[in-house]
């Protein structure tokens, strides 16, 4: 049977108290796909993601993901059904080592348990070589070329960024949500992500990309969300997107970010 | 890793361990090294909670004594085998943190607090069931330990299953921190919800450590019921649970052989310092104040600190006795 939709979002609404961040949001993400999400500041792009990685649970709606649905799940669940995502603030563990910050995303790939690690079996010893060579492989996909013991916390934003990248990588996601991947980057580091997040496409791995910077997400994104005030706005290419007419002026209504 | 040098360190301090007893086999000097080894293993448990899952317990005299009390009721009451009874110990003391599951879903101050209530509640506990506990008088006559035909009814003896226990638990610690259930660990310490969306459940996690770091504070609580024979509900306070506590940061946090210098720099200044009566709590919390603002490292960070003190006083002395040209 053919697979049509990886992502299915319908009427998904998130209220805080009295305030309604996402109101009846409703998104279509293909298998393979790079889809971007852009809107004004408090569109409610991230609340979309963290309710979509389950750091967040949505107030009603329904969220299918290949199939299942999942809203609501707990976000290490959504996390080991094949979604992993990266922060706007980022999230790393500082204190860890860069090899050891993206072998924690490898987590749900092994099996050992607390037995297995006190007695050194041998499923432990080969899950952990596994693991170590999953996350050199990370590391160099997304060209982070550091010594793998340097504390992430240490690195340079650019370099953080990236990591926090090799770590959902590593996970083996179907979908990959990035909440502002290229936010302090320079633009070579820029064109560095446009390339990656081709290379990381051209894996089989749809991604959800949230950017403000728009040569980024229009270069990249074969279809583009627009949201506004917690509503949808418009969907559509790029080239429809810029010409949209609502797009403009809810963009217009603020400074321009590009 | 220093291959060479930290195997051939290893191997000198095994020797030192082993043939202590023997150049020093002063009973009571013996039973202060006694005790440290216990308080090494309760402040192992509690590193491996605070230190690398980040779970700040204060209440973990609750698991101690519960391991005491099981020993000491299971060879006295109940005809069990001390090394059973040794056993039961870790055991009741970690279905007990089971029953914390639900607590784990706390955080920070709040599981803290949850924790200390959880002590108290213990404390009165073995206070007030007398039928089970003797209640305020105490649990007397415990037998010594032994293991099969070898009763370790002195220090001298003790000092051996002590350090076995102390050992086991340190090596067994040093595998679960190097690997992936250390990792998650030390993920759900320094972002929880980065490590959720990793897809580690840490509710799962935090409930394995608590379980873990309870069974060995069960074997210490049980090591002491039978180097002691006796118990008092006093013996196991909130006091006591800020004690383990003490030993885990003075000795560095996120340092498994700090938790056992910890323990035995806190067991040996607290006997030795017995002269200094109650104004000992007062250097204590002082040391404590000052470990802290270092930053956690606890003493480890000393011979670094002296060694930048002896070089700025170095250097002040060379700049005032051989001013650089130019200088004045």
């Amino acid at each position: 049977m053919a697979e049509p939709v990886l992502l299915a979002v319908q009427a998904v609404t998130k209220r805080f108290g009295g305030l309604v961040a996402l109101d009846q949001v409703s998104l279509v993400v293909e298998p393979g796909e790079i889809r971007g999400l852009i809107g004004p500041n408090g569109a409610g792009k991230t609340t979309l993601v963290n309710v979509l990685s389950g750091v967040l649970s949505p107030t009603s709606g329904s969220i299918r993901f290949a199939g299942a649905e999942i809203a609501g799940q707990p976000a290490h669940r959504i996390a080991l059904l094949g979604i992993r995502r990266t922060f706007q603030t980022l999230r790393l563990f500082a204190e860890m080592s860069a090899l050891d910050n993206v072998a924690v995303g490898y987590h749900g790939h092994q099996r050992a348990e607390v037995a297995d690690a006190l007695l050194k079996t041998g499923r432990a010893r080969r899950e952990e070589q596994e693991t170590l060579e999953q996350s050199r492989e990370a590391l160099a996909f997304v060209g982070l070329t550091v010594s793998a013991g340097t504390p992430a916390g240490a690195l340079a934003y650019g370099q953080q960024r990236l990591l926090e990248l090799a770590r959902g990588l590593v996970g083996r996601p179907r979908l990959l949500l990035l909440d502002e991947p290229a936010a302090g980057m320079n633009p070579a580091e820029c064109d560095h992500l446009l390339g990656l997040i081709r290379r990381i496409q051209a894996r089989g791995v749809a991604l959800l990309i949230i950017e403000h910077r728009m040569d980024l997400i229009m270069e990249a994104c074969e279809q583009i969300t627009v949201l506004n005030y917690g509503r949808n706005l418009a969907e559509g290419a790029p080239a429809e997107i810029q010409a949209h007419k609502d797009v403009i002026e809810a963009y217009l209504g603020q400074t321009r970010r590009a | 890793m220093g291959g060479r040098r930290s195997a051939l360190g290893w191997v000198v301090l095994g020797i030192a361990v082993l043939v202590l007893p023997w150049i020093l086999p002063q009973r009571y000097f013996l039973r202060v090294v006694d005790l440290a080894l216990i308080y090494g293993t309760l402040a192992l448990g509690l590193q491996l909670l605070v230190g690398w899952a980040g779970q700040l317990s204060i209440g973990h005299a609750a698991f101690y004594g519960t391991g005491a009390y099981t020993s000491a009721i299971l060879t006295t009451k109940l005809g069990v085998p001390v090394e059973a009874a040794f056993v039961g110990g870790g055991l009741v003391a970690s279905l007990l943190a089971l029953t914390l599951m639900p607590i784990t879903r706390l955080r920070g101050n709040e599981l803290a607090v949850a924790t200390l209530g959880f002590g108290v509640i213990i404390h009165a506990v073995i206070l007030n069931e007398e039928w089970l506990t003797e209640g305020p008088f105490g649990m007397m006559r415990i037998p010594p330990l032994r293991v099969g035909p070898l009763l370790l009814n002195t220090e001298f003896r003790f000092y051996y299953a002590a350090l076995a226990v102390t050992a086991i638990t340190y090596f067994a610690f040093r595998r679960l921190t190097r690997s992936r259930f250390g990792r998650a660990l030390e993920a759900i310490r320094q972002n929880e919800e980065a490590a959720r969306t990793c897809g580690i459940n840490p509710v799962v996690y935090k409930s394995k450590v608590f379980v873990i770091a309870a069974f060995t504070a069960g074997l210490a609580g049980s090591l002491f019921a039978h180097l002691n024979g006796y118990l008092n509900p006093n013996d196991f306070t909130f006091v006591e649970s800020i004690n383990v506590l003490m030993m885990v940061v003075v000795g560095g946090l996120h340092s498994l052989g700090g938790a056992v210098v910890g323990a035995v720099l806190l067991v040996f200044a607290s006997e030795y310092l017995r002269a200094l009566r109650e104004y000992r709590m007062i250097v204590f919390g002082a040391v404590l104040i000052l470990l802290m603002a270092l930053g956690g490292e606890g003493v480890r960070a000393v011979p670094r600190l002296l060694l930048a003190a002896a070089r700025q006083v170095f250097r002040a002395a060379r700049h005032r006795w051989a001013p650089p040209p130019g200088d004045g």
